[in-house]
C-alpha cells in the first residue's frame, strides 16, 4: 500500500484546509505602506499599455501647438508690427485646459481605470487581493493613487518640459519676474483633474460589471454633467453673475476648467450653446471649486469602498 | 473525423501547440494534459476559433476556421463560464438551436429534450446570471447537444459539477458515443474521464506524448516496470516464489499490510500467464490481485515525468 | 429568418433597462435645453434655437455619442463577456452576425436622435411649424449620419478586438477630431465627416469662434479653405464611408480570430 504523505511544514493536522484567509483579520506584517504595492502594480500596468503612450504623445501635441502659437505671437507678430502681449502663463493654461489635453486625460483615465476594479471582480482577482494581508482601504487607495499618479504625470511632465524651454528662451526677457508661482500653478492645475478623474473612474469601476460599461458610464457622466450644468446656468439667467458661474462650473469638466482659470489667474469667455455675450465670464471662487471637487472625490471613493468585498463572482 | 497534420500554433513567442499530428474517430477520446499543455489551444483549432500557425486541421474533412458547414455538425462546450446573464437557460438554448438551423416547429421540443437530458429543466426559466457553476455547465452541454451534432467537443466540461452532475454528463457522453458520434473531452483530472473512455490523447508542453488505448500505451512503456499487488495468507512464501520468476524484477512485502506482496515486472503478459501455475504448484491461495499502475494516472505520470 | 433572430437578439441586448436610462437621458437633454432657452432667455427666434441645438446637440452630440456607445458595444460587449464563442461556433456566417448587430446599433442611435430632434422641434416651433425648420430633411439625414459614424466605430471595434480601445478612440474621434480638424487651415475640413453632414443638413452654425486670435489667428484665416463641398460630394462621401467602413468591418470580422487574450496558451 502507499505510504501516507507527510503534511508540509507549518500545516495543521486537520484534514480540512485552513480557510481563514477568506476573512483574514490577523496582524498585518507586510511593508508599512501596503497600498503602495497595489499602486505600483497599477503604474507598471499603465507603462505596458500602448494606448497610454499614444494618448500621452497626443497630449504633448497640445503643448507643442500652444508653445508654437506663443512663439508666433511674440516673434512673428512683432515683425508684422502688430502689438505684442507678453503673457508667459498663457501657453501653459491653454495647453492644460484645452480640449485636446482634456479628452486625452479622459481617454487615459478610461483605458487604465475602467477595468481596474471591474476587471478584478470579473476574474475573481479581488478575492485573491483581499486574501493577502491588505485591507479593503489599502486595495482601494492603491488602485486610486496608482491611476491618479499616472494621470498627474501625463498632465505635469510636458508642462515642466515647456517650463524649462521657456526658462532657456525667455529668462533674459523677464520670464521669472512675471511667473513667481508658475510651478505651483502648474501643479495645482494638473493635480485637480488627476484626483477628480481617477476617483470618479475608480468609483464607477467598482460598481460596474465590465470595463466597457465602466468606461461608457464615465465618459457619459463627464460629458452630460457639463451639459446639464450649462443648461442650469442658462435657466438661472436672471440671477447674479457669481451664482451663474458656480452653477456653470458645478460639473466634472467645469471643476477642472474653473480651477485652471483660478490657478493661472486667467479669465475665459465661454460660448454656451451659442450664447456668449449674455453669460458672465470667469470662474467661481477657488474654494467653491475645491469644495465641489472634494465632495465628488469623497462620494466616489466611499461608493467604491462600499462595493469592494471578497465575494466570488460566478460569471466568467 | 478529426485530423491534425503537423499542427502548430504560436502566440507571439510562446508555442502553445507544437507539431501535433493525430486523428480522432468515433467514440469518446479524452484529451489529457496538465494545465498549459495546449489542450484548449487544440480544441480552439478544432472548433475553428483560431488558425494553425503551421500545419493543417480538418474536421469532417473540412477546414474548420469560420466554416458554417463544420459548425452545422459540431457542438462545442467552451471552458469559460461566461453566459448571457440576462437570458434564461431556455432562451439561451433556444437561441443556439435557432442559430444551428433547427426549424421553428421542431425547436421547442428539441430544446426541452436537451434541457431534460442535462437535468436543468426545473431552473431553465431562471436568468442565467443567477446560475451556479454546475448549472452553467449543464446549460452549456445542453446548447452543444441540442442540434444532435456528429462531433462534440467539450473543454473541461466536468469542472464545477457535483458527483451527480458528473455522472449525468458522463452518461450523456456515453450515450452519444454509442450512437456513433465523435466526442473529444478535455480534462486535467484523470479519474474524471477514466470511467468514460480508454482512448486518450496526451499532451504535454504543447507536444503530443501519446495517443490511443490506455492499456496498449501502458504496455509499450518498457522503461517503467508494471506493478502488481497480490494478497495472500502466506505472503513470505509467495514473495520467495515470485522472486524466482524470470519475469519479476523486484518483490516487496508491504510493511503496513503483512499479507500484501508487490512485484514489478517488465513483462506483464508473461507474468500473468505464469502466475496461476506457480500458485497452484506451491499451494498458494491468492485472495486479491490488482495492478495499481495499469491506469490513466500511471501512464500520465510515466509519460509526463519521464 | 436567422438574420431576423440575430437582429432581434442584438436589439434586445441594446434596450436593457440600464442602457435605456442613459439613452433617455441623452435624448431628453435636448428638448429640456430648448425649453430652458426659450423660457428664460430672449432668443433671436425659435427657429434660431432649433437650428443651433439641432446642429450642435443632436447631430454633434446625441447622434455621435450614441453611435460610439452602440456600435462599439455591439461587438466589444460580446468580447468582454466572452459570449462571442457561442456565436462564432454556430453555422451562421460571421458577417451576418456582425451585420445584424450593426443594424441594431444604428437603429438605436437613429431612433434616439429622432426622438431628440422631434422633441426639440416640438418645444421650439411647435407641431404646426415643423416646415419652418426643415425637420423632414433632418430626419432623413440623421440615419445616414448614424450609419456612417456607426460604420467607422464598428470597424474600430472589429479591428482592435478589445473592449476599451475602440470606445476611447471613438470618443476622441467623435468629439476631438471632429471639432478640431475643421478649424485647421487649408482644406482639413474635408477630413471631418461632420462637415459633409452639415452640408446636407445645414444649421447656419458659426464655427469660427474657437480659432486663435493674434498672429496665429491671422495665419489660420489667411489660409482658410477655398473648397466648397457640394451636395453631390457630401452624399457621395457619406455613402462611400458607410459602404467602405461596413464592408471592411465585415471582412475583418470574418477573418480575424476573436479569443480572449488571457486564455491564450
Amino acid at each position: 500500500m502507499t505510504n501516507p504523505v507527510p503534511p508540509p511544514v507549518g500545516a495543521t493536522a486537520s484534514p480540512i484546509a485552513d480557510l481563514s484567509y477568506r476573512t483574514y483579520n490577523g496582524p498585518l506584517r507586510t511593508r508599512a505602506v501596503r497600498w503602495w504595492v497595489v499602486a505600483l502594480y497599477t503604474i507598471r500596468k499603465a507603462r505596458r499599455s500602448q494606448g497610454f503612450w499614444v494618448l500621452s504623445a497626443v497630449c504633448v501635441l497640445s503643448y507643442i501647438f500652444h508653445a508654437l502659437q506663443f512663439y508666433l505671437e511674440e516673434n512673428v507678430s512683432t515683425l508684422m508690427k502688430a502689438p505684442s502681449h507678453v503673457n508667459y502663463v498663457l501657453p501653459f493654461f491653454s495647453a492644460m485646459n484645452g480640449n485636446l489635453n482634456a479628452y486625452c486625460l479622459m481617454g487615459i483615465c478610461m483605458l487604465l481605470g475602467a477595468g481596474s476594479i471591474a476587471g478584478d471582480q470579473r476574474v475573481n482577482a479581488l478575492m485573491v487581493y483581499l486574501s493577502k494581508p491588505i485591507t479593503r482601504t489599502d486595495y482601494l487607495l492603491g488602485k486610486w493613487v496608482g491611476l491618479m499618479l499616472t494621470i498627474f504625470a501625463v498632465a505635469v511632465i510636458p508642462s515642466l518640459i515647456l517650463y524649462m524651454i521657456m526658462v532657456a528662451a525667455y529668462s533674459s526677457s523677464g520670464f521669472f519676474a512675471s511667473t513667481h508661482w508658475l510651478l505651483l500653478q502648474i501643479c495645482l492645475a494638473a493635480l485637480v483633474p488627476s484626483v477628480v478623474l481617477s476617483a470618479l473612474m475608480t468609483g464607477i469601476s467598482a460598481w460596474s460589471r465590465s470595463s466597457f460599461t465602466a468606461g461608457a458610464l464615465f465618459a457619459s457622466l463627464y460629458i452630460v454633467t457639463g451639459i446639464i450644468a450649462n443648461i442650469l446656468a442658462l435657466a438661472m439667467f436672471a440671477h447674479q453673475a457669481h451664482v451663474i458661474l458656480m452653477v456653470r462650473h458645478a460639473s466634472i469638466p467645469g471643476i477642472i476648467d474653473a480651477i485652471a482659470q483660478r490657478a493661472f489667474n486667467v479669465t475665459l469667455r465661454h460660448r454656451v450653446f451659442g450664447y456668449s455675450s449674455e453669460m458672465p465670464v470667469g470662474a467661481p471662487p477657488l474654494s467653491f471649486s475645491l469644495s465641489v471637487a472634494t465632495v465628488l472625490v469623497v462620494i466616489s471613493i466611499a461608493a467604491a469602498r462600499a462595493k469592494i468585498h471578497a465575494v466570488e463572482v460566478v460569471r466568467g | 473525423m478529426i485530423t491534425l497534420e503537423r499542427a502548430s500554433r504560436w502566440y507571439g513567442q510562446v508555442v502553445a501547440l507544437n507539431d501535433v499530428s493525430c486523428s480522432v474517430g468515433k467514440g469518446i477520446t479524452a484529451l489529457l494534459g496538465p494545465n498549459g499543455a495546449g489542450k484548449s489551444t487544440l480544441l480552439k483549432l478544432v472548433t475553428g476559433q483560431i488558425r494553425t500557425t503551421t500545419g493543417n486541421v480538418r474536421v469532417l474533412n473540412l477546414a474548420p476556421f469560420a466554416n458554417s458547414a463544420v459548425y452545422k455538425r459540431l457542438g462545442y462546450v467552451p471552458e469559460l463560464e461566461s453566459a448571457y446573464e440576462e437570458q434564461t437557460g431556455r432562451q439561451f438554448v433556444t437561441f443556439m438551436a435557432a442559430l444551428a438551423g433547427i426549424p421553428g416547429p421542431e425547436r421547442n421540443s428539441r430544446v426541452a429534450a436537451a434541457l431534460e437530458k442535462v437535468a436543468i429543466t426545473a431552473a431553465a426559466d431562471r436568468k442565467m446570471g443567477g446560475y451556479s457553476k454546475g448549472m452553467r455547465q449543464r446549460v452549456k452541454v445542453a446548447q452543444a447537444i441540442v442540434h444532435d451534432p456528429e462531433v462534440l467537443i467539450l473543454d473541461e466540461p466536468l469542472n464545477g459539477l457535483d458527483p451527480v452532475g458528473r455522472r449525468d454528463i458522463g452518461n450523456i457522453l456515453i450515450e452519444h458515443a454509442a450512437a456513433g458520434k465523435c466526442i473529444v473531452i478535455s480534462s486535467h483530472i484523470l479519474h474524471e474521464v477514466e470511467h468514460l473512455t480508454r482512448n486518450i490523447l496526451l499532451l504535454h508542453k504543447g507536444r503530443l506524448l501519446a495517443q490511443g488505448d490506455i492499456y496498449t500505451i501502458r504496455a509499450l512503456i518498457d522503461k517503467h516496470p508494471h506493478k502488481v499487488q497480490l494478497e495472500c495468507g502466506k505472503a513470505r512464501q509467495l514473495a520467495q516464489t515470485l522472486a524466482g520468476m524470470d519475469s519479476v524484477v523486484s518483490v516487496r512485502i508491504d510493511r503496513a499490510n503483512a499479507g500484501l506482496v508487490e512485484i514489478e515486472t517488465p513483462h506483464p503478459d508473461r507474468f500473468y500467464a505464469d502466475l496461476p501455475g506457480i500458485a497452484e504448484h506451491n499451494d498458494l491461495e491468492i485472495t486479491a490481485f490488482h495492478s495499481p499502475d495499469n491506469n490513466l494516472e500511471a501512464v500520465f505520470n510515466y509519460l509526463v515525468h519521464s | 429568418m436567422i438574420d431576423l433572430l440575430l437582429f432581434r437578439t442584438a436589439l434586445r441586448d441594446l434596450v436593457r433597462a440600464r442602457r435605456l436610462f442613459w439613452v433617455g437621458a441623452f435624448t431628453l437633454l435636448v428638448p429640456v435645453l430648448a425649453f430652458v432657452i426659450c423660457r428664460y432667455l430672449h432668443p433671436e427666434s425659435r427657429t434660431w434655437v432649433y437650428n443651433n441645438l439641432a446642429g450642435t446637440m443632436v447631430f454633434g452630440f446625441v447622434m455621435v455619442i450614441l453611435a460610439v456607445l452602440f456600435a462599439t458595444g455591439a461587438l466589444t460587449q460580446e468580447l468582454e463577456q466572452r459570449t462571442i464563442v457561442y456565436l462564432l461556433t454556430r453555422p451562421v456566417s460571421r458577417w451576418r452576425i456582425l451585420l445584424a448587430r450593426f443594424l441594431a446599433a444604428s437603429l438605436m442611435a437613429t431612433s434616439a436622435a429622432w426622438i431628440a430632434i422631434i422633441g426639440l422641434a416640438l418645444v421650439t416651433v411647435g407641431v404646426h411649424h415643423f416646415g419652418e425648420v426643415h425637420l423632414g430633411r433632418d430626419l432623413l439625414i440623421l440615419p445616414v449620419a448614424a450609419l456612417a459614424y456607426s460604420g467607422i466605430f464598428l470597424f474600430l471595434a472589429a479591428l482592435t478586438g478589445k473592449a476599451l480601445v475602440p470606445l476611447v478612440v471613438g470618443l476622441l474621434y467623435g468629439f476631438l477630431w471632429e471639432s478640431l480638424i475643421p478649424q485647421l487651415p487649408g482644406n482639413f475640413k474635408l477630413m471631418s465627416l461632420m462637415s459633409y453632414v452639415h452640408i446636407l443638413a445645414p444649421h447656419n452654425l458659426d464655427s469660427t469662434s474657437a480659432q486663435p486670435n493674434g498672429a496665429a489667428g491671422l495665419l489660420l484665416a489667411s489660409s482658410s479653405s477655398t473648397y466648397t463641398i457640394t451636395h453631390t460630394v457630401a452624399w457621395t462621401v457619406l455613402i462611400t464611408v458607410i459602404v467602405v467602413s461596413l464592408t471592411a468591418s465585415l471582412a475583418v470580422f470574418s477573418v480575424r480570430e476573436y479569443v480572449p487574450r488571457e486564455e491564450a496558451g
